[in-house]
């Protein structure tokens, strides 16, 4: 998945590099904004408080 | 990934060296396009579920990361915004020593000499700004002695009422006391409840503003979101307060905010009054939640508490002071200890601090009780039992 992820990227690998960086970025920024809060009542009823 | 790349690399160099080859041989040619020019790796159903569960693994290792460090680390930001915002909205400033001063009359009352004719708003901003200077350097005492004439009878007015007869929502269960927690229980009433005080608490867009930018409309009251244009949704969490707890508290946690509810999202901001619970200074129990980890873990010490120790609240209008009388640990659903009278104690107006016990845990509830001692008015000096400990 990954891989054809990578071959689908555009550039010489540095660039690819950059973009896979970006991308992952995002998806932990969207992780922490949106995601995780939304969760997080159903995630850790046994250890929260 | 660094075959695929290699593999992309590949592809060029042999593909120029078939089209030159071409007439030469033709089964030779065949070959190199096939494994070079595709990726080596196709997409297959166990690959693709691989690696989707490692990122599981990644998303959840990264959900722990969150969940124990990053709540923390935002949450000072949190609650900033937070303070600000209900400050502004009272009216009143922060002095650099964290404590709270007078909250600026209201206009609408008739008073004080301060207080220049005009609109409300117009008359509002002046006092905003007023007290910030003399905050810093003088008592707040003489400053804000003209509010004391309309102050009201009893404990910040409206504010923290209760609203329903039941605790907070769902996520109670796990930040507090157990789903039955509540001083008053019953299924229907608590759903009710739930929409009455979370109307919000469903929907999944305003989650984000806990953490990532938090607090530009959060937990204030919807006039006081004029101070910038984000304001996105109405109030949700409603902050009723502030805590200070002089044993309990480094400078970060210094002012806790009160929240109104004990669910989940009202427990990321601050500390949060049960809902039904009495109002602080009001006859009855008064009693708050706390996260013990997490959100900035108001009472991740609570252990060290020790009888006798001060807690002190600051609502509108009114500074109360608790002293802490004892301590248990019960089970979650032991909710009689909210009850208005849970123990002995020869004072109506009681206090009472829940938290999850053993650290990073959630099977037991450490409580404090205390009772009020003493009751100032806001616009007097500050209670002296208001000493940080560094």
């Amino acid at each position: 998945m990954y891989a054809w992820f990578w071959s689908k990227l555009p550039g010489p690998w540095p660039v690819r590099a950059l973009i896979c960086a970006a991308a992952a970025a995002a998806a932990v920024a969207a992780l922490f904004t949106w995601v995780f809060p939304a969760i997080e009542p159903w995630v850790n009823q046994p250890t929260l408080p | 990934m660094g075959r695929p790349r290699d593999a992309g690399r590949r592809a060029q160099p042999r593909e120029e060296v078939p089209a030159v080859s071409i007439a030469t041989s033709r089964g030779e040619q065949h070959k190199p396009p096939d494994s070079s020019a595709r990726p080596r790796r196709r997409l297959t159903f166990v690959g693709v579920i691989g690696e989707l569960l490692i990122t599981l693994g990644v998303v959840l290792a990264l959900f722990i990361v969150w969940q124990n460090w990053w709540t923390d680390a935002v949450n000072s930001d949190v609650v900033k915004q937070e303070r600000s915002a209900v400050l502004d909205d009272w009216g009143a400033t922060m002095g650099p020593d964290g404590i709270i001063g007078p909250v600026a009359p209201q206009p609408t009352q008739a008073t004080p000499a301060v207080t220049p004719l005009g609109s409300a708003t117009g008359a509002a901003q002046p006092q905003r700004w007023a007290p910030r200077a003399p905050q810093a350097a003088v008592p707040p005492g003489p400053l804000g002695a003209s509010g004391a004439l309309w102050m009201p009878g009893l404990a910040s007015p409206g504010v923290n009422e209760p609203v329903g007869p039941v605790g907070g929502h769902g996520g109670l269960r796990a930040a507090v006391v157990g789903a039955g927690f509540m001083p008053v229980s019953g299924v229907s009433a608590r759903t009710a409840a739930d929409s009455a005080i979370v109307p919000a608490g469903r929907a999944p867009l305003p989650a984000p503003q806990k953490t990532q930018e938090p607090a530009k409309s959060q937990g204030k009251k919807s006039k006081g979101s004029k101070k910038n244009g984000t304001l996105k949704k109405p109030k949700k969490v409603q902050t009723i307060g502030f805590m200070y707890a002089p044993a309990l508290h480094k400078k970060r946690l210094w002012a806790t905010p009160i929240v109104q509810g004990t669910s989940d999202r009202s427990l990321a901001r601050g500390v949060g009054h049960y809902q039904g619970s009495a109002s602080f200074g009001g006859i009855g129990n008064a009693a708050v939640a706390g996260h013990r980890t997490t959100h900035g873990a108001p009472f991740r010490y609570i252990d060290k508490l020790k009888r006798g120790d001060h807690i002190v609240v600051r609502v509108r209008n009114w500074w109360f002071v608790y002293v802490l009388d004892r301590s248990t640990i019960v089970r979650p659903k032991e909710h009689w200890v909210l009850k208005a009278r849970p123990y002995k104690v020869n004072s109506g107006r009681l206090i009472t601090l829940t938290s999850c016990h053993p650290l990073h845990s959630a099977s037991r509830r450490f409580v404090w009780w205390g009772h009020l001692v003493r009751k100032l008015p806001a616009t007097g000096a500050p209670p002296a039992e208001l000493k940080m400990r560094r």
